[in-house]
């Protein structure tokens, strides 16, 4: 079989578990739902020789799951309990449907799969070994012709963190009456 | 046409995004967004035959599918996560301040 | 959890550590490399405190600790791009020897920029973890003293 046909029948699977879990009213099945279209994905980036992403795209499903369950397990919330009118749903459905349509002749513009256009990767393969010292030449462009780019990788994470710890800061209880 | 199966992915979350109203189902209407777009990097990168970028003592030079896209896309998959608990903080404090994951309720609230 | 976990959980986890540290080790020559090794061992310490709850067996790093050891990832990440400053180079410059390729030790500055990132995602996840943890902790204890 093709690798293309394979790719079909796990994309196509995302699509279905992406639409079970946005429909679900149980929202920890929902939960589940998204965490088998993100192993569906690593097991696409593994099909398009990305095995770096699949491990990490593995690893962080995971993580999210347990993210997303914590945050069930902390609002005490298991159902959705508030759902949209049909009539404005199909609203909805229709200019979403209206969008595929007028995207289609854009995807017949691309170059078809397996043919891309781009060649700025050949200096990289000729010369990568050679500068970094790194047979990885994902972690060579990482960490030595990107060096920047995952400066500010650490940077949004470090912003996270902090934003997330300010979100849940605890004023001390005995010196708040004092501060204000 | 597997990029258009790829924006019909796309779609499906832009249309939980729309329609939605409850809170969880929107932070993953988004990750379904950011997966979208993760694999379309990778799939027009893709080239036939090619292997992954990797050398090995064994085969020094061979035909290999373009390391840059794979990058970029690692630096996002780490930066998706750490937005999806970003937002998950933010609709646990919602929570907290208004016992509700309905966000029309949270606009009537204001205030 | 139940005992099965538990037991389950004492044997496995250092395992899941192990890997997480081969990743970062030789994370220039096989696929792997700072940021799913960092994640990895995150997970290691996320799996106890999900199999044990509040009495691990062994003492797992806090908010403190998982804090001060993210920054450091930081500012080793930094510090790197200084000295390569101070040589003379341009910042975050590839300054080493790259030594013999398809070794451990090759590829200039590649390997401590590894750990360094390993050691800012990997806590980092970790960090946010346990914040998002305490808050629905505290939260039934608050509902609890107001029942």
């Amino acid at each position: 079989m093709p690798i293309e046909t394979w790719l079909y029948c796990i994309i196509g699977f995302m699509i279905l578990g992406s639409i079970v879990a946005l429909e679900l009213s149980d929202l920890l099945s929902a939960v589940v739902s998204i965490g088998m279209v993100g192993l569906g994905l690593a097991i696409c980036f593994l099909l398009l020789q990305a095995p770096d992403l699949a491990l990490v795209q593995f690893v962080i499903e995971i993580l999210s799951v347990i993210i997303l369950i914590v945050m069930l397990r902390a609002t005490n919330q298991r159902w959705e309990k508030e759902k949209e009118p049909r009539s404005l749903s199909i609203v909805k459905v229709t200019f979403v449907a209206l969008a595929m349509i007028g995207a289609l002749p854009l995807f017949l513009g691309l170059p078809p799969f397996g043919h891309p256009l781009l060649e700025v990767s050949s200096y990289y393969f000729a010369e990568g070994l050679q500068e970094t010292g790194s047979p990885n030449l994902l972690t060579a462009i990482i960490l030595d012709y990107r060096v920047y780019d995952t400066l500010g990788e650490a940077i949004v994470i470090f912003v996270s963190v902090i934003g997330v710890m300010t979100i849940f800061r605890r004023r001390k209880k005995g010196g708040s009456g004092h501060g204000q | 046409m597997i990029y258009s199966m790829c924006f019909l992915l796309f779609l499906v979350g832009l249309y939980g995004v729309l329609t939605k109203r409850n809170i969880v189902k929107i932070i993953l209407s988004v990750g379904i967004m950011g997966y979208a777009i993760n694999l379309f990097l990778i799939l027009i990168a893709y080239r036939e035959g090619a292997g992954f970028p990797i050398l090995t003592p064994a085969e020094p030079s061979k035909a290999m599918v373009d390391p840059l896209p794979q990058a970029l896309v690692l630096t996002s998959i780490v930066i998706e996560l750490s937005t999806t608990a970003l937002l998950v903080a933010l609709a646990i404090k919602i929570y907290q301040k208004y016992h509700t994951f309905d966000i029309r309720k949270i606009r009537r609230l204001r205030g | 959890m139940d005992f099965i976990v538990k037991t389950v959980t004492r044997y496995t986890v250092w395992l899941i550590m192990l890997y997480g540290m081969y990743l970062v080790i030789y994370g220039h020559l096989n696929p792997g490399g700072g940021f799913v090794g960092g994640l990895v061992i995150a997970l290691s310490f996320i799996h106890v405190t999900l199999a044990y709850g509040k009495a691990p067996p062994a003492e797992l790093p806090g908010k403190a600790v998982s804090h001060t050891l993210e920054v450091a990832g930081a500012f080793i990440y930094v510090g790197i791009g200084i000295i390569g400053l101070a040589l003379g180079l341009p910042f975050l410059s590839n300054f080493f020897g790259k030594g013999i390729p398809f070794t451990i030790l090759s590829a200039g500055t590649i390997p401590l920029l590894n750990l360094a990132i390993t050691l800012k995602v990997g806590m980092g996840i970790y960090l946010l973890y346990l914040v998002l943890l305490g808050t629905g902790l505290s939260q039934e204890q608050d509902g609890k003293d107001e029942r």
